[in-house]
């Protein structure tokens, strides 16, 4: 009858050799290891280059989330201080309503300014804060 | 990975090592732990250079066939071992003084190793005994994969031969 793959396999697995003494030879080497300094890449504590990768991901992660609140928070105070100021004056000085109707695109100008460095300057704040990290 | 983790790790993997050693080193178990433990003191020294790329165990079984592979360098066998390594040369020449002794309890596995050269013999422990897939077969022996599939294809050849005989 012909050999089978199955029967090559079979036949290594039966004969497959019994290694005895493995606590005895675990032990000579444990003091062979025990004689060597520990090299540096197996220091307990230490984190390897993988490891080191994945924290910094992690890092850059949760600095752009924090960095994505500040400058929502931000924005939403200037654009609510720019609202009080023009509802302030709309109500308290008359006349200052036909100056902002007639300023109209100055004024407009200037609240997109505010907002527009309010947006470059704390994200480049941050930005050093992460750069720093690294 | 740590020290403690290093040596729990060998532990594991200390017995499959001394196997494989132990057949290619024709039953001579001694020479065999003593290669193992120079290979995994290697291991333990040059651990830095474990990149992760393959299995910790495949890591560990490569050093392990170059230990032996310098080894029997050294015990002057270099001719069949060249003939073997130039796969273009490769003539599928056998290793006469395989057999061991004659009192050794397993003298079958080795009579159905004896035909096969260093590098069928090393491919099919591993295969067969080791569970090893031809890729990681690839990495320890540091031949091509086709050198591999070639290797095992004659080695099962051999072996079918060698199983059919047995059996009538």
């Amino acid at each position: 009858m012909a050999a089978t793959e199955k029967d090559i396999k079979d036949f290594m697995q039966e004969h497959k050799l019994q290694i005895p003494g493995n606590d005895k030879f675990m032990s000579n080497l444990m003091r062979q290891i025990d004689l060597l300094p520990v090299p540096a890449s197996l220091e307990k504590g230490r984190i390897s280059e993988k490891e080191r990768k994945q924290l910094l991901s992690l890092i850059i992660k949760e600095l752009k989330r924090e960095n994505l609140r500040s400058v929502s928070g931000i924005m939403s105070i200037v654009i609510l201080l720019w609202a009080a100021i023009c509802i302030l004056l709309w109500t308290f000085y008359p006349e200052a309503s036909l100056f902002l109707k007639s300023n109209g695109i100055p004024m407009a100008d200037a609240v997109i300014f505010s907002l527009a460095s309010a947006a470059f300057i704390f994200p480049t704040i941050y930005l050093f804060r992460t750069t720093e990290l690294l | 990975m740590d020290k403690e983790r290093f040596i729990e790790l060998v532990s594991q993997e200390q017995e499959p090592l001394r196997r494989f050693l132990q057949i290619l080193c024709k039953g001579d178990s001694f020479t065999a732990d003593d290669l193992v433990q120079e290979a995994l003191l290697k291991a333990y020294l040059s651990f830095e250079r474990f990149e992760g790329r393959s299995r910790f165990s495949t890591w560990l079984f490569r050093i392990a066939y170059n230990s032996w592979y310098d080894w029997i360098k050294k015990s002057g066998r270099e001719e069949e071992i060249a003939q073997e390594k130039d796969t273009r040369k490769y003539n599928n020449i056998p290793d006469p003084s395989f057999l061991p002794d004659k009192n050794f309890r397993h003298q079958e596995l080795y009579l159905a190793l004896e035909k096969l050269s260093w590098g069928e013999r090393a491919a099919t422990l591993l295969f067969y005994m080791e569970d090893k897939s031809i890729k990681e077969i690839e990495q320890i022996l540091e031949i091509p994969s086709g050198t591999v599939r070639s290797h095992l294809s004659r080695a099962r050849k051999h072996l079918k031969e060698y199983l059919e005989r047995k059996n009538n």
